[in-house]
């Protein structure tokens, strides 16, 4: 594979992303194997030290935004012909309603994520702040005479708060591990809209 | 190392090797090399993301002949620096305490 084909090879491999991102990559490509021939490296090998088109598609894709991964699966990679734009038209209700669909889904699921985090944060400071309030309530009541009861409040309140702080560290733990649960949720939807378009990588063996 | 935080270190990394003077691809793969090995494919996404970001702007030079884009740091990318090099002098100091601790008890 010369320097050309391999461009091109990658640059097929992005069809339908937008064309200033395409380019961008291209360019950066290229230098990157101008760079290594004027260190002393025959084309080839510079092609093949940079790396192979799929791995480097991929990692484009997975770092694009769903919007774009979507608008580029949509795109068509060829010119139509008038039959299949008719046919397109005519269908054009029914793939919006799985288009808006499939994007509503992705949103809930993030959203229930998101939901489950806020509940746990608040009903954590529910208890901290609610026995914060019991504690100095309790003492406004005692200086006015409450007596036992006051002292009452004021211990449960004083345990309530206990039980609150010693539950902040399994919280913060728990809303970390849903915070990356959403971020895998993503990795895997592009995956998804990846697709065989790149074909998989190995990742383990470097950083992705 | 733990990939999560790999991924982190990396952005340093790349932040730090344009640091001294403006710098380019390949130049930055060669430079951290010494402490961490990335592809072209790996580093590409990383300045685009940290471009995203306002760490580093981007210029085209002409070298030999051709085109060469050169990453420059922002103030923004260094206060990523500075940041991080704060935040590990803290880490540091338990580091000292963990290795300290872990000789006592032999």
């Amino acid at each position: 594979m010369n320097k050309k084909e391999y461009l091109d090879s990658i640059r097929s491999k992005l069809a339908g992303l937008p064309e200033k991102d395409i380019n961008s990559a291209i360019e950066y490509y290229e230098e990157a194997i101008e760079d290594r021939i004027e260190d002393g490296l025959t084309e080839e090998q510079a092609i093949n030290a940079v790396g192979t088109p799929e791995e480097i598609a991929e990692k484009i894709l997975m770092d694009s935004s769903i919007p774009k991964l979507i608008t580029a699966k949509a795109k068509p990679q060829r010119t139509l012909k008038g039959w299949e734009i008719a046919l397109i038209i005519i269908g054009s209700p029914l793939w919006i309603i799985i288009g808006a669909w499939l994007l509503m889904m992705f949103l809930w699921v993030i959203l229930v994520i998101f939901f489950v985090m806020l509940t746990i944060i608040c009903f954590v400071l529910g208890i901290i702040l609610g026995s914060l309030t019991g504690i100095v309530a309790g003492i406004a009541q005692l200086f006015s005479g409450g007596g036992a009861q006051a002292l009452a409040v004021i211990g449960i309140c004083i345990m309530m708060l206990g039980i609150g702080v010693l539950l902040v560290v399994p919280v913060k733990a728990a809303v970390t591990g849903l915070w990356e649960l959403i971020a895998k949720f993503i990795r895997w939807v592009k995956r998804k809209l990846i697709g065989n378009k790149a074909k998989k990588t190995e990742i383990n063996t470097e950083v992705n | 190392m733990d990939t999560q935080m790999k991924r982190g270190l990396l952005d340093i990394l790349v932040l730090a090797a344009i640091k001294g003077e403006d710098s380019y691809g390949y130049k930055i793969i060669k430079d951290i090399k010494p402490y961490m090995t990335i592809s072209e494919s790996t580093l590409y996404p990383i300045l685009r993301r940290l471009e995203e970001a306002g760490c580093l702007t981007v210029r085209s030079a002409e070298h030999n002949g051709r085109l060469r884009k050169y990453y420059h740091l922002t103030d923004a990318g260094k206060k990523k620096l500075q940041d991080f090099a704060e935040e590990w002098k803290e880490i540091m100091e338990i580091y000292e305490y963990v290795v300290r601790e872990g000789k006592d008890n032999e």
